[in-house]
C-alpha cells in the first residue's frame, strides 16, 4: 500500500503542488497527469525517496520495495544489454541466470544484439534494456516516470502486458505518461496543476 | 564486489580516460625542463615535488568524469535506491578513479623521475610516498566531483573546492620522499590514508544524496 | 529553553527581533572602532624596531582573527541548517560567506604590506600568510559552489557540507602548513615570537579587535536580513510589511 497525506513540495520560488492526497492499493494503478513542468518527476522522486524537502507524508509499508524506473534509465553505453541488467537487479540483490535474463530481454524483443555494447542501440532498444528489469524484479511498488514513451506500439503492448500480470499479482504501478495508455485508462487519475 | 568489477569494465573498454590523465603526466614533466632549465643538477631537487604536483593535478582533472556519466544516464540514481550501503558505492568509485588516473602514473614515475635526472633511490621513495598518497588524493578527488556533478562548470569548479584539502597529503608525501624515508612522516601519511578511508566515504554518500535529488 | 532556540529558526520572528539590535551594533561598531583606530594609528607608541609600519597590526591582527572565526562561524551556521534543515541558517551561511572572503583578503593584503617594511618583500611563504591564503581558498570554494548551483536547496546543501567539510579539515590543514614551513624555514630571517607587548599596544589592539567583531556582526545581521526579506517575499508578513 502507499498512501500520499497532504503532500506539498515547494521548490524553486513556488509551489509544484499543494496538500496532495491518494492512495493506491495492492492490484490498483495510479496515473499522475500533469502538463511538462508541472512537478511529476519531482512527485516520482518523492515517491522514491531521492528527494526530502516536502511538507505532508508518504507512507508505504516497506520503503525497500519500490522499484523507480526515471527519464533518465541507467543503461551505461559501455556495457552488454545483459551486463545492464544484470547490474539492474544485482543492485537490488537479484542474481539470476544468463538464460533468464536473455530470455527477459527477449519479451522485449532484444535478441539480436545482446554481444554488444549498448553505444550500438537505439533509444527506444536502450529503453527495452531497462525495461526487461521489470519481468524479474520482486518489487512490489513500481514507479514508471513516462516509461511509455520512446517506445513503439509493440513495445509498449509489452510493457502493458507486463504491468498488468504486476497488478494481478497485487502489486501497485505509479505511472505517467504523455500518450494515452487504453488498458489503464481506468485507472485512479492525480492531477497536477502548472502555476500559473 | 560486483560494483567494482563493473567500474573496471567500463574503464577498460573506453580506456581514452586513463590515456589522457597518463599523457597530461608526461606533458607537464616535459615543460618543466623547457621553461626552466635543462640542467640536471637544478632539476634534481625538484622532482619529487614536481612529480607529486602533477599527479595531484592529473587526479583532480580526470575526477568529475568519472561520476559525469553516470549522473547523466541515471546509474547513479539506481546506485543510491539500491541495496548496497552508499559508503561503499563511493569507496568503489575512489577506487576505480585511482586505478585509471593515479596507477598508470605510479607505473610511470620512474620514467617521469628519469626525465627530471633523479636518483633512483629518490624514485624509489617517490613511488612509495605515492602509493601512501595517491589513494588520499582519489578520496578527496571523488568526494568533489559528487559536489559538483551535473553542475555547468564542474570540471572548472572542482579543483578549486577540493584543492585546499589537499594540501597536508601534498606537505606529507613529498616531505616523506624528500627525507628518504624519514618515519615519522610515514606514519603521519599513513594515519592521514586511514582517517581519509575511513570518513570520506560516508561524507561523499552524504553528498551523493544531494546530488541526485537536483 | 529549546523552544527559545526554535523561535529564532523561524524567519519572522528572526527579522522583527534583529531590528532592535542594528542601532546598537551601528553604534557600538562606530564608537569602539573609532576609539581603536584613534588609539592605535595615533596614540600608541611605535615599535622601537620597525617604526609606524608596526601599526598595520591593527588592522592586520582582527583581520586574520576575524578570518578564522568567521569560517567557524559558518560551518556552524552550516552544520545547523543540515542537521535542523532550518533555512534561516542556509541564509546565514550564504549571507556571511562573502563577508568572510573579504576579510581574509583584508588580513592577506594587509599581511602582505606589513611584510615589505618587516622583511624587505611584498609575499612571503611564512606558515601565517600561507594558511591565510588557504583559508581564503576556502572561502572561494563555497561561494564557487553555491553560484554553480544555483538558487535551490539542494545548492544551499552541497556549499553547506563544503563548509562542514573544510572546517574540519582546517586543523590538519593549519598544522600541516605550520610543520612545513619550520622544516623549510630559510635562515635568512627567523620568526622571533612577539615579545610582549605593553598594555599601550595590546590595549588598542583588543579594542580594535571588538570593534571589527562589531562591524561584522552589524554587517552579517544587515545582509541576512535582507535575504530574509528576499526569500520570504511571497510570504504574509513581508506583503503586509510592504505596504506599510
Amino acid at each position: 500500500m502507499l498512501q500520499i497525506e497532504s503532500l506539498s513540495c515547494f521548490r524553486q520560488d513556488r509551489y509544484l503542488f499543494k496538500d496532495l492526497n491518494a492512495t493506491a492499493l495492492p492490484g490498483q494503478a495510479l496515473q499522475i497527469v500533469g502538463e511538462n513542468g508541472s512537478g511529476k518527476t519531482t512527485l516520482f522522486k518523492i515517491l522514491a525517496g531521492l528527494f526530502e524537502d516536502y511538507d505532508g507524508r508518504v507512507i508505504t509499508e516497506d520503503k525497500a520495495a519500490i522499484l523507480y524506473l526515471g527519464h533518465r534509465y541507467a543503461v551505461n553505453d559501455q556495457l552488454t544489454p545483459i551486463e545492464n541488467l544484470k547490474f539492474l537487479l544485482k543492485l537490488n540483490e537479484i542474481q539470476l541466470t544468463p538464460a533468464l535474463l536473455t530470455a527477459a530481454l527477449a519479451r522485449f524483443q532484444l535478441s539480436a544484439e545482446l554481444d554488444q555494447p549498448c553505444s550500438a542501440l537505439s533509444e527506444g532498444q536502450k529503453k527495452r534494456v531497462a525495461l526487461a528489469r521489470l519481468i524479474l524484479t520482486s518489487a512490489r511498488i513500481w514507479l514508471l516516470d513516462e516509461a511509455f514513451s520512446a517506445l513503439d506500439a509493440p513495445g509498449r503492448s509489452v510493457l502493458s502486458e507486463v504491468c498488468q500480470a504486476h497488478l494481478a499479482s497485487g502489486g501497485i504501478l505509479i505511472f505517467s505518461s504523455h500518450q494515452g495508455i487504453p488498458e489503464f485508462a481506468s485507472a485512479t487519475q492525480l492531477r497536477l496543476k502548472a502555476e500559473s | 564486489m560486483m560494483l567494482l568489477l563493473r567500474e573496471l569494465k567500463i574503464m577498460l573498454r573506453s580506456p581514452a580516460g586513463a590515456i589522457q590523465s597518463l599523457m597530461f603526466a608526461v606533458l607537464v614533466i616535459t615543460l618543466f625542463p623547457l621553461a626552466i632549465t635543462p640542467d640536471p643538477d637544478q632539476l634534481e631537487p625538484l622532482g619529487i615535488g614536481l612529480i607529486w604536483v602533477v599527479m595531484l593535478l592529473s587526479c583532480l582533472l580526470a575526477a568529475d568524469k568519472s561520476l559525469a556519466s553516470d549522473y547523466a544516464d541515471g546509474s547513479l540514481e539506481q546506485m543510491v535506491l539500491s541495496h548496497y550501503p552508499l559508503w561503499w558505492v563511493c569507496l568503489v568509485k575512489s577506487m576505480a578513479h585511482w586505478v585509471s588516473c593515479a596507477l598508470p602514473l605510479l607505473l610511470m614515475a620512474p620514467v617521469l623521475g628519469a626525465m627530471l635526472a633523479m636518483t633512483s633511490e629518490n624514485i624509489v621513495w617517490l613511488m612509495a610516498s605515492l602509493v601512501l598518497g595517491s589513494p588520499i588524493l582519489s578520496l578527496f578527488c571523488i568526494l568533489g566531483a559528487m559536489l559538483t556533478v551535473g553542475l555547468n562548470q564542474s570540471s572548472a569548479l572542482l579543483p578549486i573546492l577540493i584543492a585546499p584539502f589537499l594540501v597536508p597529503t601534498l606537505i606529507l608525501g613529498t616531505q616523506w620522499a624528500t627525507t628518504g624515508g624519514e618515519a615519522f612522516y610515514g606514519y603521519m601519511l599513513a594515519a592521514l590514508l586511514c582517517l581519509s578511508l575511513v570518513t570520506l566515504p560516508f561524507a561523499t554518500a552524504i553528498v551523493a544524496k544531494i546530488a541526485v535529488s537536483r | 529553553m529549546w523552544r527559545w532556540f526554535h523561535q529564532w529558526g523561524s524567519p519572522k520572528f528572526f527579522y522583527h527581533r534583529s531590528g532592535a539590535l542594528i542601532p546598537v551594533l551601528a553604534l557600538a561598531s562606530g564608537l569602539i572602532l573609532g576609539a581603536g583606530v584613534f588609539w592605535g594609528l595615533l596614540i600608541a607608541p611605535a615599535d622601537y624596531q620597525q617604526g609606524e609600519s608596526v601599526r598595520i597590526m591593527y588592522v592586520h591582527v582582527p583581520a586574520a582573527i576575524l578570518a578564522q572565526s568567521s569560517y567557524a562561524m559558518m560551518a556552524v551556521m552550516a552544520l545547523i541548517s543540515l542537521i535542523w534543515r532550518l533555512k534561516i541558517a542556509d541564509a546565514a551561511v550564504q549571507t556571511v560567506a562573502p563577508i568572510g572572503a573579504c576579510i581574509t583578503l583584508l588580513a592577506l593584503a594587509t599581511g602582505s604590506l606589513w611584510g615589505k617594511p618587516m622583511w624587505g618583500t611584498y609575499w612571503v611563504w611564512d606558515a601565517r600568510l600561507t594558511s591565510t591564503l588557504i583559508l581564503f581558498f576556502l572561502f572561494a570554494g563555497v561561494l564557487a559552489l553555491r553560484n554553480a548551483a544555483g538558487q535551490s536547496q539542494t545548492a544551499g546543501r552541497a556549499a553547506s557540507v563544503l563548509a562542514v567539510i573544510g572546517l574540519i579539515n582546517l586543523p590538519i590543514i593549519k598544522y600541516s602548513v605550520d610543520w612545513w614551513f619550520t622544516l623549510h624555514q630559510p635562515a635568512s630571517f627567523t620568526l622571533t615570537e612577539a615579545p610582549a607587548m605593553p598594555f599601550s599596544m595590546w590595549g588598542p589592539l583588543l579594542v580594535m579587535v571588538v570593534g571589527f567583531y562589531c562591524w561584522f556582526f552589524l554587517t552579517w545581521l544587515t545582509r541576512l536580513r535582507h535575504e530574509i526579506v528576499r526569500r520570504e517575499v511571497r510570504s504574509d508578513w513581508v506583503q503586509q510589511m510592504m505596504k506599510q
